[in-house]
């Protein structure tokens, strides 16, 4: 029983698992884990029973925090693309080299 | 740049132009994704949106623009299940919105009866010079429509994984390894490869309550979807119980109980033993303690009786007809004892139904569920593209 459990805890990760990943392995799909598990917990502060300013201030601070979320969003969108364009280009110049060794160094032909 | 200024007291309205309502509804609606930064940060956002885009055209006093808005909001969400409806994701989306929607038309409606968990200044927000009841009817039926058409998404992706993962793919090892003889074996072990078994169908309710728990879905509505989700593994079990002979056996029965007790264990999980989800499975559960008990004397057919209440008299003859021995300690059940069963079940009033109705779907209800949030602190998050429209 312990053993299923934690067998399936490895294959579904949790949104709280984004977390854990490096910046650099960050995904928007983790993003949006991300602002789900943050939303949950101001939620939280926000349904206790507060007197005065303390509901406008958290909700100042959830739309600072949409905000900064929607930034890392772009963020990893564009470093994702990036990484992707550069792979593309190296493939293509890694086929190129091949192909110009293949007819073989000029003036041996 | 942005130069910070001093935050003014909002009142939690919104405000557009009337031309730029098709914009509106596009952004908001039509090209919205279920998943993104905004909308997982705050659940229902759209629809405490739209209220408040509501709420500024009740202030206003102008019925054309309510009217015109509400509409096309409603047209807009029709839309988008029409050309998106076989994604569950998106159709949880818009039945939890739909649902905040509804909640904030009856919070905010004026009506004491719904007022009762209001703060003060949510009482101030309430509208003030339209009855939108009529329209609330619309939106509750457009929200039993759209349950209805998330169930068929839950059932589509779920129906090929029952039979194999509740049936035909054995999780405990050893007590099947005696084959009934003369059976051919339906799940040899090159087609385990690729066919699902018990974890996929419980991976499935997993992905299933995470997106429904990320959409921020009332509970009691949850709830209801889990307890149909349960309804429909039930009923195209014990339906494929009742037609092929080679599930009929002890082994078989045990393996239907280990299996409904890793279900039972995901609801207690999940905290929702209290959905009625388990009761959905008893039929099942009788079916396989009638492949395992005693079948022989008079006392095992009374103990038959009383335990299946759940089964009418075809289902437990029709298991008892298809029973196949697993070894030679066990005996075929006789004749005469399914003739016993028979005769003491003959004043039982019940249909004389074999299969169960694996398409039924139970009537669903939406109990308002006021929200506590304060529409004068709600903010337009910039990944939504409506900076055409302003607090007010």
């Amino acid at each position: 029983m312990q053993a299923h459990q934690h067998r399936e805890e490895e294959e579904e990760p949790g949104p709280e698992n984004a977390f854990e990943k490096s910046p650099f392995q960050l995904t928007a799909e983790d993003v949006y884990d991300i602002s789900y598990v943050v939303g949950r917990e101001i939620l939280k502060i926000s349904s206790e029973p507060h007197q005065g300013e303390a509901p406008t201030r958290v909700a100042q601070l959830q739309f600072k925090i949409v905000r900064i979320l929607e930034m890392l969003e772009a963020l990893v969108n564009e470093s994702n693309l990036t990484v992707e364009e550069l792979k593309m280009e190296r493939d293509n110049l890694k086929k190129e080299v091949e192909g110009l060794r293949k007819e073989g160094p000029p003036g041996n032909a | 740049v942005n130069i910070p200024r001093k935050e003014k007291d909002f009142q939690g309205m919104l405000e557009y132009k009337k031309d730029d309502e098709p914009k509106l509804v596009k952004n908001l609606i039509l090209d919205l994704k279920p998943r993104g930064v905004a909308v997982n940060l705050i659940p229902g956002l759209p629809a405490y949106i739209l209220f408040m885009c509501v709420r500024h055209a009740d202030y206003l006093n102008d019925d054309q623009k309510v009217r015109s808005l509400l509409t096309s909001t409603i047209n807009g969400i029709k839309k988008v299940l029409k050309k998106r409806g076989d994604d569950f994701e998106m159709v949880s989306f818009w039945l939890s919105n739909t649902c905040r929607f509804l909640h904030c038309l009856k919070q905010y409606s004026g009506e004491e009866g719904f007022m009762k968990h209001n703060t003060p200044r949510q009482n101030d927000h309430c509208l003030t010079n339209f009855d939108l009841a009529e329209y609330r009817q619309v939106l509750s039926d457009l929200a039993i429509q759209i349950y209805q058409q998330l169930v068929r998404v839950l059932e589509n992706i779920l129906q090929p994984m029952i039979v194999s993962g509740m049936l035909e793919h054995e999780t405990i090892q050893g007590v099947s390894g005696v084959k009934p003889p003369g059976l051919r074996k339906r799940t040899s072990s090159i087609a385990d490869e690729g066919t699902y078994t018990l974890d996929s169908i419980i991976r499935q309710l997993n992905t299933f309550h995470s997106v429904m728990c990320q959409h921020g879905m009332d509970p009691e509505l949850i709830k209801q979807v889990v307890k149909q989700t349960f309804y429909i593994t039930g009923a195209v079990t014990l339906n494929n119980l009742l037609l092929r002979k080679d599930m009929c056996s002890w082994s078989k029965g045990m393996q239907i109980r280990y299996n409904v007790s890793q279900l039972e264990e995901w609801l207690r999980d999940k905290n929702l033993m209290n959905s009625g989800a388990k009761e959905t499975l008893e039929p099942l559960i009788q079916a396989a303690q009638l492949l395992q008990v005693k079948k022989k004397t008079d006392e095992d057919a009374e103990a038959i009786c009383s335990m299946c209440n759940a089964l009418t008299t075809a289902q437990i003859v029709k298991v008892l007809n298809l029973y196949t021995p697993v070894n030679e300690f066990e005996e075929r059940v006789s004749i005469s004892f399914i003739r016993t069963i028979q005769m003491r079940l003959r004043d039982r009033k019940d249909s004389p139904q074999l299969l169960m109705d694996a398409k039924h779907i139970f009537p669903v209800t939406f109990p308002f569920n006021p929200s506590s949030l304060a529409l004068e602190t709600i903010q337009i998050p910039a990944s939504l593209g409506l900076a055409f429209i302003s607090r007010v």
